[in-house]
């Protein structure tokens, strides 16, 4: 838990306010936080069928397949 | 005077509330023209093939699946998957939004960890899904939405819900989101025989909350937290586990013994950052604790270069390391009460490496962009499985 826990503080103690008018930047495609949801599915389709460690970034861990 | 003065601001008042008709239609209504009832926003196809090759203890499959191995050796893992999905979004009004998305598995050596040892009848199977999701703009900050969807596959049925809760904070520079999943199993259970004994059902019920917040105008910040609770069979149900006799004879196979409630705890910490050579690095990480024994760590490293505006390279980088579950064994103990010699439960460390190459190309009448890309990935674990990945993707958005 620990280097989560520093993460966060790091992450809160950053937090500022930026306008509208400087996120240019951020509307990238490639600044996306996550993957494009059938891109997500592939990759928990993988992950979550040939590893027993699935779970978190707002997936299920385990369930709707015959698997685990 | 005074009546003069208050008969003027009156009409005044009035002037002004009939007049504005003109300028305020100027500002949308005109200029847009009206909200439209229904419209596509875009539609994605997706086409996924999965190579796999590699040995475990928990498959009887001999190299081309038929006959099985001989007892207390490493079964073939070997099997393709062949997935394609389509997902459409739509907007219903100005506040609603409609997500539908449908994949298709089709699986070539289904179950090389038994069926197929026995029975070529599941060497080529099938399964397909549907969910919609609808979400709803409730303010300028808060979007609330639901989800339903079922899975089939032969001898498996699944049935999921869901909800959501999405709030922005601080002038959008940072969001807070919370979600709710159930997901209810239905299937066959087999022994390592293949012999069908009636039906068994499992429950997963998941919990998630993140946060996503701007650190920088080139820097995002995210973290999550997600619970799974699982209760019922917990497993395929016709896995094996090399067992010692008891007497000093011939080992034997018997099934897989699972405990029956499994708790479920990830962390997820992500960082995107853009780069000052039209690049962007995205890392994240990922700590995995369960109740079954297992801790995992996983970090992931995705590196963009665009090459000119309308394309772009990304690399990856993933390394999975667990400690698998407590009771994974490949020689189990006739005694035993827990036992599992399935792979994926065991110790191991993964690597994933791959290379995507994405357009975007506007100036297409009637879209407002064509999304394409290809891409490879090469999964490798260390317990003998290997896995290749060749994916392409088609998105129209209008």
């Amino acid at each position: 838990l620990k280097p989560l826990v520093v993460a966060l503080v790091l992450a809160c103690a950053g937090c500022v306010l930026v306008p509208q008018n400087r996120r240019g930047r951020l509307a990238d495609p490639m600044m996306a936080v996550g993957d494009e949801s059938t891109e997500s599915y592939r990759k928990q389709k993988l992950y979550s069928t040939r590893e027993g460690a699935a779970g978190g970034d707002g997936a299920t861990a385990g369930g709707g397949c015959g698997c685990q | 005077m005074r009546r003069c003065l208050y008969a003027a601001i009156c009409v005044a008042t009035l002037a002004a509330a009939t007049r504005p008709v003109a300028a305020e239609s100027l500002e949308s209504g005109l200029i847009l023209g009206p909200p439209r009832a229904y419209s596509i926003d875009s539609v994605t196809a997706r086409y996924t093939h999965f190579d796999q090759s590699g040995h475990g203890y928990q498959s009887q499959a001999g190299e081309t699946t038929f006959p099985r191995v001989a007892p207390g050796l490493p079964g073939s893992e070997f099997v393709t998957v062949d997935q394609p999905q389509v997902e459409i979004v739509a907007h219903q009004g100005e506040r609603l939004t409609h997500t539908l998305w449908l994949p298709v598995d089709v699986v070539t050596a289904a179950s090389p960890d038994a069926l197929d040892a026995i029975s070529t009848a599941s060497r080529n199977t099938y399964s397909t899904a549907v969910q919609l999701a609808s979400s709803y703009q409730a303010s300028a900050t808060t979007n609330v939405g639901v989800l339903g969807g079922f899975h089939l596959e032969p001898n498996f049925r699944s049935w999921n819900v869901g909800a959501s809760y999405a709030r922005s904070l601080a002038e959008d520079n940072a969001v807070l989101a919370a979600s709710l999943h159930q997901v209810y199993d239905w299937f066959d259970r087999f022994n390592t025989d293949g012999v069908r004994n009636g039906r068994v059902g499992r429950s997963s019920t998941n919990g998630n909350l993140g946060l996503t917040q701007l650190l920088t105008p080139t820097t995002i910040a995210h973290v999550d937290y997600g619970v799974t609770v699982q209760s019922g069979v917990l497993g395929n149900t016709w896995n094996a586990v090399p067992v010692r006799s008891a007497n000093m004879r011939a080992n034997y196979v018997d099934v897989e013994l699972l405990p029956g409630f499994r708790q479920r705890h990830a962390f997820l910490g992500r960082l995107v950052q853009w780069l000052p050579w039209n690049g962007a690095l995205r890392a994240s990480y990922r700590f995995y604790v369960d109740d079954w024994g297992l801790v995992a760590h996983s970090a992931e490293a995705q590196l963009f270069q665009r090459l000119a505006p309308w394309m772009y390279l990304r690399f990856t980088y993933r390394v999975h390391q667990q400690s698998g579950v407590s009771f994974y064994t490949q020689l189990a103990a006739p005694q035993a009460t827990l036992r599992s010699a399935d792979s994926d439960l065991a110790p191991f460390v993964a690597q994933t490496v791959g290379a995507l190459i994405a357009f975007d190309l506007g100036m297409i009448p009637k879209l407002r962009m064509l999304h394409l890309e290809v891409g490879y990935e090469r999964y490798q674990r260390s317990n003998d499985l290997a896995m290749n990945i060749y994916t392409g993707a088609v998105g129209l958005r209008f």
